[in-house]
């Protein structure tokens, strides 16, 4: 019994010495969000780039949440974007870097949030049906105009296999009503591509992540549903 | 030897506990949705409640209302007429979160503008 315990022990030490040897940290990764601190953070409108016309909407509607478990100021983004389409500006896709500054003199801003959806797969047929999101996150500096961070996640869910986990199921109820349910998708998805950012100051690790293991937030970011 | 796997499951929890629940959200990703899904002022109706209880409910566990919480429900208020109340959610948004001070005086002197082009 005691040998077992032993080396299980031995085991858990070669594993935990193995990762600090040659462990990358977010520090490495990402040293301009360390040096330049950034606390609020404007998202602008996503771009879409998916088949999906009503995908730009719809993803918005679940970033506010996923976006403040970052810790960051996040401006209020209902109201952010009425005042962005008021001022001609809903397609970010065409703003270009001489407005950055101006995201600082009228909202504060640090830095902005450029999201793209690059896949928003509706299939309703509910037979060979795979429901997959990916997204690419860019966070750039409105003083530098630099990007500090970026991140990409692919979160897809195979809805026709007799899948156990109650997301799959509540995926595969929603199709089978004809209403597909982005939501729980579209957070994870997020979720996912937040995992290696550093943390900001209303998180409670704000300042104790430089050290953390790159690779391992990067293989909990790719996990699969 | 049981005592400590206990403390280690209890450290296990105490950890994935907290990173997840920083902020009481309710229902907002979904009401937004609808919302967004059939902009009715039934789905607005709704999700403009859930605002509010994002809120209340905050205020009642003393945690911290999520950012921009207050600024939107201000906002919504606004829209519907009653603007010496949103901007009392306003200065809300800015005792809670400093950093949102540079955007609500814009969204102030935007308000200013629009009723002085309305006096005219």
């Amino acid at each position: 019994m005691n040998k077992k315990y032993i080396l299980i022990l031995a085991g858990l030490l070669i594993l935990l010495s193995g990762c600090s040897v040659n462990h990358r940290t977010k520090a490495d990764y990402y040293p301009l969000m360390y040096s330049q601190r950034p606390l609020t953070i404007l998202i602008l409108p996503p771009e879409n780039y998916s088949t999906a016309p009503e995908a730009k909407e719809y993803f918005m509607s679940t970033l506010s949440e996923t976006s403040s478990q970052t810790g960051y100021y996040i401006l209020p983004l209902e109201v952010t974007t009425s005042f962005l389409k008021s001022e001609g500006l809903y397609d970010s896709e065409i703003i270009s870097e001489s407005v950055l500054p101006q995201f600082k003199e009228y909202f504060g801003a640090d830095a902005v949030l450029i999201t793209k959806i690059t896949e928003w797969n509706k299939d309703y047929s509910g037979l060979s049906g795979n429901v997959a999101v990916s997204l690419e996150f860019y966070l750039k500096s409105t003083t530098t105009s630099e990007v500090l961070w970026n991140s990409q996640s692919r979160v897809e869910m195979d809805t026709s296999s007799d899948s156990d986990n109650f997301l799959g199921q509540l995926i595969e109820t929603a199709i089978q009503t004809a209403t597909t349910d982005y939501v729980p998708i579209a957070k994870m998805a997020s979720t996912n591509a937040y995992e290696t950012m550093p943390l900001g100051k209303y998180h409670p690790r704000y300042n104790l992540d430089q050290e953390d293991d790159m690779d391992e937030l990067l293989k909990k970011g790719n996990k699969k549903y | 030897m049981k005592k400590s796997i206990v403390l280690l499951i209890l450290g296990v929890i105490l950890l994935t506990g907290c990173v997840k629940s920083q902020y009481y959200w309710g229902y907002y990703s979904y009401t937004l949705y609808k919302y967004k899904k059939a902009q009715t002022d039934e789905t607005l109706a709704k999700h403009k409640h859930n605002v509010d209880k994002i809120i209340r409910k905050s205020e009642k566990k003393e945690k911290r209302v999520p950012p921009g919480i207050y600024c939107e429900y201000g906002y919504y208020l606004i829209q519907e007429g009653d603007v010496t109340l949103g901007l009392e959610y306003f200065d809300k948004e800015v005792m809670a979160y400093p950093e949102s001070e540079t955007f609500i005086n814009t969204l102030k002197s935007q308000l200013k503008l629009e009723k002085e082009q309305s006096d005219e």
